[in-house]
């Protein structure tokens, strides 16, 4: 029931950023409705926009006795899915960052997350860190790659 | 009975009687003859004693003689050797001139040769002085020579250290020159590069558009893929 959930929740949530955050959304509103606990969360209007396109399903599988306990399985399978650190040398719209998602979960796994992080040193293209290993696929690693080439011929460029 | 007890008495002590005056008159009997032998035996010693001074003064006359005789006999004895010792005396100075000429010939002979060694001495001497002079010349020219030669050699080999220092010095200040140069260059190789990166990220990032850069990066995610990086 919980993987159910979270595969709905995973639907249009793509970085483990949305992913907590969203999470947090869903517990507070629950809150809310079981306890009548309010909110700590300043709700913008985009998270209030994805509470009101949640499938009404999804809220009448949580009631107040299992409440606590289905939390914590959902958020204890959302820690369980790996996460691609994606460095950039800008920031992405939201609709590249739907594509890229796209992209993952075509490619690699249907619930892929990833977390998008700013590097401007990287001048183009990215760097990745999956599972603590880290790779530079970004042009300054080209750069890198051809530096003597290219003193040389920045070198012969001077003479 | 008691007639017969006293009567054998009356004769024991007549018996005893009789036995002491036989004894008694043995008694002075003897008596008397030691009387005569004690008389005789003064006489005897009074005898050998007139005896004895008549010895003594027979013996203090002879000698008185013989001290006389004796003193008589050391004068003559005196004379006697007065008179050999005044010979022997002039024999022995007789001797004495002859020998103290002789002594004086020998003397005058030894002065003579002692002189004459003297002057051979002091000619080897002059001659064992040259013969020094000149060894010490020769073995003082030996000593400069040899100094020469020896700071000559100090000197060269000095030369050549010096050499050999200051090429070493040379060498290793080329060495830390090349190290500096090739460590100077690398900077500005290394310079070159973050220049040309920082270059490039100034102007791709205006210069290039929103579609090169998303296209850059699924470039790199398909390489990604390609090298199997995620699973």
């Amino acid at each position: 029931m919980e993987d159910q959930i979270l595969n709905t929740i995973l639907k249009d949530t793509y970085t483990q950023t949305q992913l907590n955050r969203r999470l947090r959304l869903l517990k507070e509103s629950l809150n809310n409705q079981f306890f009548g606990v309010k909110n700590n969360l300043f709700i913008e209007l985009e998270d209030q926009n994805w509470l009101d396109s949640l499938d009404k399903t999804i809220f009448s599988q949580f009631s107040q006795e299992n409440f606590n306990a289905q939390f914590q399985k959902l958020e204890e399978l959302g820690k369980q899915i790996p996460v691609l650190s994606l460095y950039l040398s800008f920031d992405p719209p939201l609709e590249e960052i739907a594509k890229l998602s796209n992209y993952f979960r075509t490619n690699f796994s249907p619930n892929f997350l990833f977390e998008i992080k700013l590097d401007p040193n990287l001048v183009a293209g990215s760097a990745l860190v999956w599972k603590g290993v880290y790779k530079d696929y970004s042009l300054r690693k080209y750069i890198d790659d051809q530096k003597e080439r290219l003193i040389s011929e920045f070198k012969q460029f001077i003479k | 009975m008691p007639e017969i007890i006293l009567g054998a008495l009356i004769l024991i002590i007549a018996i005893l009687f009789f036995r002491e005056y036989y004894l008694r008159q043995k008694l002075l009997k003897h008596f008397d003859q030691e009387e005569a032998a004690r008389q005789k035996s003064f006489e005897l010693i009074h005898q050998a004693i007139e005896r004895s001074q008549a010895i003594l003064a027979d013996a203090e006359l002879d000698s008185i003689k013989i001290a006389a005789q004796n003193s008589l006999q050391t004068k003559k004895y005196e004379q006697d050797l007065e008179q050999k010792l005044a010979s022997s005396i002039q024999e022995t100075s007789g001797v004495l001139s002859k020998e103290e000429s002789g002594f004086r010939d020998k003397l005058q002979g030894s002065l003579q040769e002692f002189a004459k060694y003297l002057t051979d001495l002091k000619s080897k001497a002059d001659l064992a002085q040259q013969s020094n002079q000149d060894l010490i010349k020769s073995q003082i020219n030996q000593i400069f020579e040899k100094f020469e030669q020896n700071l000559a050699d100090f000197l060269a080999q000095t030369e050549q250290h010096s050499v050999s220092t200051i090429d070493t010095e040379i060498r290793a200040t080329r060495q830390l020159i090349n190290t500096y140069k090739e460590e100077q260059l690398r900077l500005i190789d290394e310079n070159i590069i973050a220049i040309l990166e920082r270059t490039l990220s100034l102007v791709l990032a205006k210069k290039l558009t929103l579609k090169d850069q998303v296209d850059l990066v699924y470039e790199a995610l398909e390489k990604a893929k390609i090298e199997k990086f995620i699973s």
